[in-house]
């Protein structure tokens, strides 16, 4: 049977910014998923590729995309990756082919890895890349020439243009050899110890033997072979094999190889052009106008982020306000009722809210990876972000934040230095997202008059610019401690190729933002609506004599002519609340929270705004027994008329309200962003150390906020 | 022996050696091997990360890395 042949696995290797994406894009267009390599945070692009073969049928291979590298030296976590992958013929994903992609502008830098590659024995086609922006350039290469050196097959293409891509097909559906040359003279690298070690781990060739000689400590297949790695680490201190040494000597032999090989492959005709990348650099990373264009280049992608996806947002929660109506309507009144309206379609309705503004955001972030302005953008704020901790490319994961934190840590990924991303991750929910806006507009207005004014200027909005600063400041801080407080496996240094420009490929471009879409919604969806059907269990239910009690006072109520229909409803759900297993949870907190300011219904309203920042706002609508909980208006008057029980005083004044607001600055008050955080740091210490440190940040800061306001005012 | 910090823009150099180190093998898998002539193209404002040319290459790294190159000017 046809189907039950074996898929051949291929895997697409190459260096950064060789359009290899673009090429995988290509290739398999939507059939493609996203993971995780086993055990750590790298991208793992898995999809088929199929095409007619020349008789017509069907053929169906596996494709995976390897981490972009410059060599199989395995320095970072991308680089192991893709150094285990082609070097341990029995890890899983070890492929039957690769697929190199050489950047043609570029020929010199992407042989040198080409070249380890095909060394590796396994067969191979080299698919030389970017063969338009060459040919612009006057780059001639001569494939055959190339191709009888190197022992593989070379093809021509442009991902961006898919009819150069059946050349690669008919390549690939011949049987493909590996290459029998030997391109860089094994016999100076130590031959009697890689033979024993080839021997030891039946490497395929004796290039793979010293590639396991050199970095046997960084390969996962020698923890389960502790016996092996002891064995290769005597035979390298018998015979004097220094793996760094002989590293760099390999690079200067190979790329001595390689640049005699260029020259005779290629052919340059000397054209007199402007270099369009040398003067567009010379704007944009300018020490005034490069941060000009900078900022105007954020300050647009947070309007669109902000502004554009606000309405499909609301249109997502109208639909699900329907959808709900809908249920109850039609669907019988009843546990299953409420567990599928107030649970599960709310729990769905909160993850697919944050579907435009994670598309808008990498729609942004990939327009400009894409044309090369990113490496602009990391090189002229790289200084600063490092004192903090960070790098260069973490300034996107930050803006973003603003708008939502959950895109923006989706975002880090391509921070490679992993000490610099935990610390992006781990600041960026501190940026204030368009989540606190409903909170803080709510709390600005109850305790500050709106006519207030300093030197002419509204305090009201002066408050909320205060709030967003101090976002920043805290996030700024918490990136300096950090840098002393977390220890890095590997050091990681900061050596960034800057790209040529480009126009984005928006094919490609659009397959991206949909995996990111898709990658939310599985994988922290399922965490997302698990919490909020807990959420909605504990605030819906409560013990039966108390739950009995409030059914009792409602039917009261209900039967009252002094009290209508909708305040006997509102004041139900009020109470119901109250008597919940969250509000007895928020009545028992009452001593924790009072030092802050807080009473028992802000206690309930902090618990169930754990699902989102803004569940804030209708809770305490609920509380306060407010028909419409879009009314703020209405919440305002009746939190303004709260006394407080010991003072008389009004409960909800300035100290309780700037309080409440430096709380809701600093607490993660997310349980999507926690969601996505686990999946970003691959297990749940991180969100745990995360919410438990920003909670104690929030509590401190709430404390000296009331405490200080009320001794002092 | 200088480094890259005494390189003016525009300036090119020969590549000497390099300090034992990651560094040292990340710009040689980028191409940037002894013997190999490079240029400085700019600074970040900062003065820091600074941009290098390599053959077609374009490459930012930080100074005090590169302090593990050593070079000759020409």
């Amino acid at each position: 049977m046809i189907l039950a042949q074996t898929i051949k696995k291929v895997a697409l290797v190459g260096n950064p910014n060789s359009g290899k994406s673009t090429l995988f894009n290509a290739l398999t267009g939507l059939n493609q998923k996203v993971g995780n390599f086993p055990g750590v945070t790298v991208d793992k692009k898995t999809g088929i590729y199929h095409f007619k073969n020349a008789r017509g049928e069907k053929q169906f291979l596996e494709l995976v995309d390897l981490p972009g590298t410059y060599s199989l030296f395995p320095k970072s976590m991308d680089e192991k990756v893709s150094f285990e992958v082609l070097c341990d013929p029995s890890n899983p994903d070890h492929p039957d082919l690769n697929i190199i992609v050489a950047d043609s502008s570029n020929l010199e830098r992407s042989l040198y890895f080409a070249s380890q590659v095909i060394e590796l024995r396994i067969p191979a086609v080299l698919a030389l890349n970017m063969e338009d922006v060459s040919r612009k350039m006057g780059i001639n290469i001569d494939v055959d020439k190339l191709s009888e050196i190197l022992g593989v097959p070379v093809v021509k293409v442009s991902a961006r243009n898919r009819g150069s891509l059946t050349q690669l097909h008919d390549v690939i559906q011949s049987e493909v050899q590996a290459s029998d040359k030997e391109l860089m003279p094994m016999a100076e690298f130590k031959p009697n110890v890689l033979a024993r070690v080839g021997d030891l781990v039946k490497a395929n060739s004796t290039y793979a033997a010293f590639q396991v000689a050199c970095n046997y400590p960084f390969i996962g297949y020698f923890e389960k072979h502790p016996e092996k790695a002891e064995q290769i680490s005597a035979w390298l201190e018998e015979e004097g094999f220094k793996p760094y040494t002989l590293q760099a000597r390999e690079s200067q032999i190979r790329y001595q190889f390689i640049s005699d090989l260029v020259k005779i492959v290629q052919q340059r005709e000397e054209r007199k052009q402007i270099n369009f990348t040398e003067k567009l650099d010379n704007l944009l990373t300018h020490p005034v106008l490069g941060f000009v264009a900078f900022l105007g280049i954020l300050f647009l992608m947070f309007q669109a982020i902000f502004t554009v996806a606000e309405k499909p947002m609301e249109w997502i929660e109208y639909s699900f306000t329907e959808l709900i109506a809908i249920a109850n309507d039609y669907l019988p009144a009843g546990l299953f009722t409420d567990v599928l309206t107030e649970g599960v379609l709310a729990g769905l309705s909160g993850v697919l809210v944050f579907i435009p503004q994670i598309a808008f955001l990498f729609l942004f972030i990939g327009i400009l990876e894409d044309t090369g302005y990113m490496a602009r953008a990391s090189l002229i704020v790289d200084s600063f972000l490092r004192k903090f901790g960070m790098n260069g490319r973490s300034v996107i994961p930050m803006v973003g934040g603003f708008a939502c934190a959950i895109p923006a840590i989706m975002a880090t990924r391509s921070i490679s230095n992993w000490k610099e991303r935990l610390i992006t991750i781990f600041i960026t929910p501190f940026m204030s997202c368009s989540a606190r806006l409903p909170v803080y507009t709510l709390l600005i207005s109850l305790v500050i008059p709106s006519d207030m004014k300093v030197f002419g200027m509204n305090v009201q909005g002066l408050t909320l610019l205060a709030l967003y600063l101090l976002g920043i400041v805290m996030a700024l801080i918490s990136g300096w401690v950090l840098k002393r407080i977390i220890k890095a496996d590997y050091a990681g240094t900061f050596v960034m190729e800057m790209p040529t420009y480009k126009w984005p490929d928006w094919r490609s471009l659009f397959i991206t933002i949909w995996e990111k879409v898709r990658i939310f919604i599985w994988d922290a969806g399922k965490i997302i609506v698990a919490i909020s059907i807990v959420l909605w269990f504990l605030s819906s239910y409560g013990p039966t004599e108390r739950m009995e009690d409030v059914q009792l006072n409602y039917e009261v109520m209900q039967n009252d002519p002094a009290v209508s229909d909708s305040l006997a409803d509102a004041m139900y759900s009020a109470q119901k609340l109250e008597n919940s297993y969250a509000g007895i949870l928020g009545k028992s907190i009452e001593p924790a929270i009072q030092p802050l300011g807080y009473d028992w219904k802000l206690g309930i309203a902090l618990i169930t705004s754990f699902a989102a920042r803004e569940v804030f706002v209708g809770t305490l609508a609920t509380l306060f027994s407010v028909g419409d909980p879009d009314d703020e208006a209405t919440l305002r008057e009746k939190m303004r008329q709260q006394k407080s029980q010991v003072s008389g005083a009004p409960m909800y004044g300035l100290a309780t309200g700037l309080s409440l607001m430096v709380f809701y600055a600093f607490a993660l008050q997310c349980m999507s962003t926690l969601a996505i955080v686990k999946r970003e740091t691959n297990g749940w210490k991180w969100p745990i150390i995360q919410f438990f440190a920003m909670g104690a940040i929030a509590y401190l800061a709430s404390l000296v906020t009331y405490q200080a306001i009320v001794h002092w005012f | 022996m200088k480094s890259l910090r005494d390189l003016k823009i525009g300036e090119r150099a020969t590549v000497v050696e390099f300090k034992e180190g990651e560094f040292a093998l990340k710009m040689m898998e980028m191409g940037v091997v002894p013997g190999k002539i490079v240029r400085l193209i700019r600074k970040a404002p900062s003065g820091n990360p600074i941009v290098i040319e390599s053959g077609m290459s374009l490459i930012a790294v930080r100074l005090e890395e590169s302090d593990a190159m050593l070079i000759k000017i020409i």
